[in-house]
């Protein structure tokens, strides 16, 4: 599916704030001045524009794909409601792996149910409530993972969704949050 | 170039909330949350969905009579309002989609895209899609996953740019206006459940709150908060008491499901319930510009 507006539009004007920034950094405006650099000339800094959005709404283009496609797994009766797009970088020696955090409102007597779409590495996801894990999409005891994994709420609140790379390797993932129907 | 490429696709991305937590908490599940930081960052504390989905799933018949009417929204109003009045159609899209009443949606879209394109989020409702899927009824899942993937890219792009109380207000209309579809089919239906529902709103109308007090300070949204609070204050009534208990799995279709076995419990009398829905209605009218 394509998306025709270009996402991110307002995002892309700061371009050309960064493209000056890059100029200042150039050997030839810290030694002479910023003011008595030649301009970059109309015609490229347009062409240069143009790609800079294309490829932004290419990327955005591939990140909708990429969420659709995952809901699509989400099975029967499951409805769209939230995606959490992850990319952790590797554990540092002797530092606890990154996780990824979302608190997320969900509501009791409702059934929500959760797939990962692991792009690198083994994404794992886990609920909380206040205090205490309540959901794990991977059971450390048998080694098994939950995948897709549905959570059947009996209390309204807040929750937080955490999704960690499995052994703290890097890795990115997509998880989406569903609504399925009774 | 290529460096400003990266670095415009790396803007591109929502903040992931990439937090260190200790590995021993994730394992063992001792999690510790501060109310404090939470506000900022909950997501889904209103959705257009949800309440649609319940009260589709209770096999009440459909009814236009519960929703807002476009075409009576004015058309010289703050950033605000229409922040607050997208939320509202958001909602009520959702409960269009949900019964898959779509060839009715299209009014809805149009304003939706028009409020979208003044707050200058426009880029993300995927009009074109969305009303070529609701026309042609062709696509429901779809259908429903760009409605709810373009709400949540706005909400996103909003709190992105610094216009989180834009973003409240948004959340604050589809919480509003899904109150009032639940409350309005309550009247004509009785159904434990959705009492339950009703009731339970309470914790979410203190999330919203929260939220909402962070811009106290403006004037517009300051009022928007007052009328809340003569919501809350009637919620104030309804009493929540917990069960404690340790979640169950169950399998079936292959598929694990985790029941949650802390439960709570709405206590709520038919008259407290009569005044939720008169306030829910009276509230929601004067922000949908809708006299009695």
């Amino acid at each position: 599916m394509k998306v025709v507006e270009p996402k991110k539009s307002v995002k892309s004007l700061k371009s050309l704030k960064f493209s000056e920034t890059v100029r200042s950094s150039d050997p030839a405006s810290s030694s002479g001045s910023f003011k008595t650099r030649r301009p970059l000339k109309p015609l490229k800094a347009v062409v240069a524009v143009i790609l800079a959005l294309s490829l932004i709404s290419m990327t955005q283009d591939n990140r909708k794909e990429r969420v659709q496609d995952c809901a699509s797994k989400a099975g029967d009766g499951a409805i769209y409601l939230k995606e959490f797009v992850v990319s952790l970088p590797k554990a540092a020696k002797n530092e606890a792996p990154p996780v990824y955090r979302q608190a997320v409102i969900l509501r009791g007597n409702n059934i929500y149910r959760f797939n990962l779409c692991n792009d690198k590495g083994q994404a794992i996801l886990r609920i909380y409530d206040n205090t205490n894990m309540v959901v794990s999409s991977f059971d450390t005891r048998t080694n098994k993972e939950h995948n897709p994994i549905n959570f059947l709420c009996r209390k309204t609140g807040q929750y937080i969704i955490t999704i960690n790379m499995k052994d703290g390797k890097a890795g990115e993932s997509i998880g989406i949050m569903s609504h399925v129907t009774k | 170039m290529l460096a400003a490429i990266l670095l415009l696709a790396a803007c591109g991305q929502r903040p992931s909330g990439n937090l260190d937590v200790d590995m021993d908490d994730v394992e063992v599940g001792e999690l510790q949350i501060s109310s404090e930081t939470m506000t900022e960052i909950i997501q889904n504390i209103a959705s257009p969905i949800e309440v649609a989905a319940l009260i589709q799933s209770l096999h009440v018949p459909f009814s236009t009579s519960y929703l807002a009417d476009p075409e009576k929204l004015s058309s010289s109003t703050t950033s605000f309002e229409m922040a607050y009045s997208l939320g509202a159609l958001s909602a009520d899209l959702g409960y269009l989609n949900m019964y898959e009443k779509t060839g009715s949606a299209v009014n809805y879209l149009s304003s939706i895209n028009k409020l979208a394109d003044a707050l200058q989020i426009g880029q993300f409702f995927d009009f074109t899609t969305i009303k070529r899927l609701a026309t042609t009824n062709s696509d429901l899942d779809s259908l429903l996953f760009i409605s709810m993937n373009s709400f949540n890219n706005m909400d996103d792009y909003l709190r992105e740019t610094d216009r989180s109380n834009l973003s409240a207000l948004m959340i604050a209309g589809v919480w509003m206006e899904g109150l009032y579809l639940a409350t309005q089919v309550a009247v004509q239906n009785s159904n434990e459940d959705l009492k339950t529902m009703i009731g339970e709103q309470k914790l979410i109308l203190n999330n919203l709150l929260a939220v909402l007090n962070n811009y106290k300070n403006e004037t517009v949204i300051a009022s928007y908060i007052a009328d809340l609070e003569t919501i809350k204050n009637v919620y104030d009534e309804v009493k929540i008491t917990y069960e404690v208990g340790e979640p169950e799995t169950i399998e079936k279709d292959g598929m694990l499901i985790v029941v949650q076995s802390e439960t709570s419990h709405v206590e709520m009398s038919e008259e407290l319930l009569q005044t939720i829905i008169d306030i829910t209605k009276e509230v929601r009218n004067k922000h949908m510009n809708i006299k009695a």
